[in-house]
């Protein structure tokens, strides 16, 4: 049997056993019919199953169905929710990706750990406030110009050098509040200044440490300075402490899948034989199904 | 004698990330929101899918296949065969079909086989 077919029994049978009172769903029809008729939108959405060659409108799970509500969007039956019961209506209510909307200039950012102050993306909203940014200095990104905090007025989060990351040296709070308070940049008070004149010098100088004002000196610092001259030299982003691209995701995400059981898996040096059955491939972009499969697969 | 007992977990969930268990996720994700349904009305309707599914691919496929290709990674966990192939051809009763990387999630066909119903 084709994989419409069986489709068509899963559903069908689904369909059945819920509308069946011993399920004790007590499911109004209107709802089960509206189930049914979202279901296989979205299975014909999903373009995973042939189409029947030929045909204008019907459907492919049910090409005899002509009281389907996909191929008869003004059917509207008194369903108690049909504004959804069309293939074009149910498209227009999906929601905008919130990870589809554009952010100015998100992946330069954000490879440098800076997240763009002022400008939220949607999904982020919820997800971040309160939370520290994880930012981590990037002395290499910082310009040489004394000028620097003169175009803070104009901040932009789109400028290849982010004003924010000085501003997070200096002031290591994340801004979860909203937008920046312009007046705040105006009136930079003279001693913070001061801190960034000296911070500038001591960053093209090369020395890489913040003068301690907040009290003695931590323990930490000591290994800081032993380890000074080692470093010095060091890319302190691209160090050989860095991950690797080569580390892979060990889920990446794949188009092709196959969901099965297994029977038997067996391995005889680099070679792997399995035994697989009632299996659902997806692959390129269509699916197919199989009782059973032998899988051969080589270690190399 | 009817059944009255609630749907027993004996199958196995896998097939919900297949294309026709995802579009019946959304769906069933959709009408909760917009509370059409229950969280129990889900749960069943999405346990009945499982049994349905894994019923219909034991007793209505009869087709055949072979999987070969280069083993890429393989994973053995709680049951759970996972393997991901490299230029992977897939052979059926009637056409070939080659891609470059494909993920096999396999559980034990042993543990959950149950009888027919009936």
């Amino acid at each position: 049997m084709s994989v419409q077919v069986i489709y068509r029994l899963i559903i069908d049978d689904v369909i059945r056993k819920i509308k069946d009172p011993d399920m004790g769903l007590n499911l109004d029809d209107n709802v089960i019919e509206e189930l049914q008729t979202m279901w296989e939108a979205r299975l014909e959405n999903s373009g995973a199953i042939p189409h029947t060659i030929g045909h204008g409108e019907t459907s492919v799970l049910n090409p005899n169905n002509n009281n389907n509500n996909i191929i008869n969007p003004n059917n509207n039956n008194n369903s108690s929710i049909t504004n959804i019961n069309s293939v074009q209506q149910y498209q227009n209510l999906q929601l905008p990706n919130p990870n589809n909307i554009p952010r100015p200039n998100e992946s330069e950012l954000t490879r440098n750990g800076i997240h763009p102050v002022g400008v939220r993306h949607p999904s982020e909203i919820t997800t971040t406030a309160g939370r520290p940014t994880g930012f981590v200095p990037t002395f290499k990104e910082i310009p040489n110009n004394n000028n620097y905090y003169n175009n803070l007025t104009n901040l932009n989060p789109t400028s290849p050098i982010s004003s924010a990351s000085l501003r997070s040296i200096m002031n290591p709070i994340p801004q979860n509040d909203g937008v920046n308070d312009e007046e705040e940049e105006i009136n930079v008070n003279s001693d913070k200044q001061d801190i960034d004149k000296f911070l500038l010098k001591s960053i093209k100088t090369e020395q890489n440490f913040i003068v301690q004002m907040d009290g003695n000196d931590d323990e930490d610092d000591e290994d800081f300075e032993e380890n000074k001259d080692q470093n010095q030299d060091d890319d302190l982003l691209n160090s050989d402490l860095d991950d690797d691209d080569d580390d892979e995701d060990p889920d990446p995400v794949i188009e092709h899948y196959v969901l099965c059981q297994y029977e038997k898996v067996t391995r005889i040096k680099a070679k792997r034989k399995c035994v697989f059955k009632d299996g659902v491939m997806h692959l390129n972009g269509k699916d197919s199904l199989f009782n059973k499969a032998n899988g051969e697969f080589i270690w190399i | 004698m009817t059944n009255t007992t609630p749907l027993k977990q004996n199958y196995y969930e896998l097939y919900r990330r297949s294309t026709v268990g995802e579009a019946l996720t959304d769906t069933l994700d959709e009408l909760l929101q917009n509370q059409y349904i229950n969280q129990n009305v889900y749960t069943k309707i999405l346990t009945q899918f499982d049994k349905s599914i894994n019923e219909a691919l034991s007793t209505g496929v009869k087709s055949k296949a072979v999987i070969k290709g280069k083993l890429h990674t393989y994973r053995f966990c709680d049951s759970v065969w996972t393997f991901i192939i490299d230029n992977a051809e897939f052979k059926s009763d009637s056409e070939t079909t080659r891609v470059d990387r494909v993920k096999i999630v396999a559980c034990d066909a042993h543990v959950t086989e149950t009888p027919p119903p009936k």
